[in-house]
């Protein structure tokens, strides 16, 4: 891949969608099952694009999807925090990651932001049930390759 | 080569890794901040949301359009079904209507005689549902904010049938309303038929209410409607709220354990009734917190 895409209006764009996607009203039954949009678009920029959205980036995308979502702040914010920076550890060898190991790789991030945000629920005196994590882990790990193939165009990392 | 990309990987800069504890400590000093409330962190949130409700708005768009495309292609057996329905409900509610004045004067006489504050009738305005909080553990549902309706915390939400919740968020176009359902909620009421005093609490679950402090021998049943009691200076008195469903004895308890259902359309309504009938002591009580901000 010799021709780099400039991808200042594909993150810009990409991260917008993520937030609407996550206030998008749904059915009752399909609410648990919401992927972590934002959080995977956000992971994806900072392994492909990370000169343009670096750890800071991630955390106040983080703060302006607690915003929107009127969640307590940086509760949202911690987990992207935290998931970015892991896949950023990452992007020495994100060159030769496959399609199937960037998944698992989404999965493990997904977790982990997950568990944050449940410290946090529980912090707060709001902890829930943990069995309802799992469709929105299961989704966002399903949902992965297709936000991965949607934006890989504007990858930076040849 | 090999050896050039692992420790590039280990010894990691150490700069990444500075940078991300300060912004975590960051990150945890603001989730700190914003727990105890610092008032800069609570307007600045204010600010911010003011700029990104227009999401909500715009994602209530398609839900609409399919709204009013469904309506206009419902086959016409319906609308007269419909229609005939409104009719009768109509003259039911008009025969109701009639009774009103009369009641409104005995109400007056009998206020007179207790030397009870003056009755002021209850403004309503009518707001539109336009979307619901997507986090599914929280019953909040998101309304329309229109620039004259000056809608204020903590006010009473309700829908054709009984009481919703109340106003927890106001922004510019959009206020942010707890369900009765939320397990953050909870209203004063009163058993109707016996006068019983009790809080009623969300539980997180749509159906379901829990009715707390009924004393273990206190005369309730199944089917008994629970009004607002009026006390705690919150909801005015007399709206109901739900139908008690289910009592349980707790074996060594004190209390009973009674569950109710909302009577309100919790989860269809979609025009909803804000009631601007602030009891008069509310502000006086709460001055800092009247004004806008968090709860929670």
């Amino acid at each position: 891949m010799a021709r780099r895409v400039n991808p200042f209006w594909a993150i810009v764009v990409s991260i917008l969608v993520a937030m609407l996607f996550s206030v998008m009203p749904v059915a009752e039954p399909l609410l648990l099952w919401r992927p972590d949009w934002v959080l995977l678009v956000v992971v994806f920029w900072v392994m492909h694009a990370p000169s343009y959205i670096g750890i800071w980036m991630a955390l106040i995308i983080g703060l302006l999807l607690d915003v929107l979502l009127a969640t307590p702040l940086a509760f949202h914010g911690t987990a992207i925090l935290v998931a970015a920076y892991l896949a950023s550890m990452t992007k020495r060898w994100g060159g030769v990651l496959s399609m199937r190991q960037s998944t698992l790789l989404i999965l493990g991030l997904v977790v982990v932001a997950r568990a944050v945000q449940y410290v946090l629920h529980l912090i707060t005196g709001l902890g829930g049930e943990l069995v309802h994590q799992l469709p929105g882990i299961v989704a966002s790990t399903l949902i992965w390759p297709a936000v991965m193939l949607m934006l890989i165009k504007w990858s930076q990392r040849s | 080569m090999e050896t050039v990309i692992k420790t590039s990987i280990f010894s990691k800069n150490n700069s990444d890794r500075r940078h991300f504890v300060v912004a975590l400590v960051i990150a945890l000093a603001i989730f700190y901040a914003d727990l105890v409330r610092v008032p800069a962190v609570i307007s600045a949130r204010q600010s911010v949301y003011s700029l990104m409700e227009p999401a909500y708005v715009a994602m209530a768009v398609p839900g609409q359009i399919i709204d009013q495309v469904s309506e206009s292609i419902r086959l016409g057996a319906t609308l007269q079904e419909e229609n005939n329905q409104l009719r009768k409900q109509n003259l039911l509610y008009s025969a109701q209507l009639q009774r009103l004045p009369q009641l409104l004067g005995e109400n007056a006489e009998l206020r007179r005689l207790s030397e009870a504050e003056l009755d002021v009738p209850a403004a309503v305005k009518l707001v539109e549902v336009i979307g619901v909080d997507p986090d599914p553990s929280r019953k909040i549902v998101i309304i329309r904010n229109e620039p004259g309706v000056r809608l204020y915390r903590g006010q009473p939400v309700l829908d054709a049938n009984g009481v919703m919740g109340r106003v927890q968020r106001i922004g510019q176009q959009t206020a942010r309303v707890i369900l009765l359902t939320d397990r953050t909620h909870s209203v004063p009421v009163r058993v109707n038929r016996t006068g019983i005093r009790a809080i009623l609490n969300g539980t997180g679950d749509a159906q379901e209410l829990s009715l707390q402090f009924v004393p273990e021998k206190s005369d309730i049943k199944p089917g008994d409607l629970l009004t607002t009691s009026g006390l705690g200076n919150d909801f005015p008195a007399g709206y109901p709220v739900a139908r008690v469903t289910k009592i349980r004895r707790l074996g060594d308890d004190q209390f009973l354990d009674i569950t109710a259902r909302p009577i309100a359309n919790l989860d269809r309504s979609r025009f909803l009734l804000a009631l601007f009938d602030r009891p008069a002591s509310n502000l006086l009580l709460r001055p800092e917190e009247s004004q806008n901000g968090e709860t929670r």
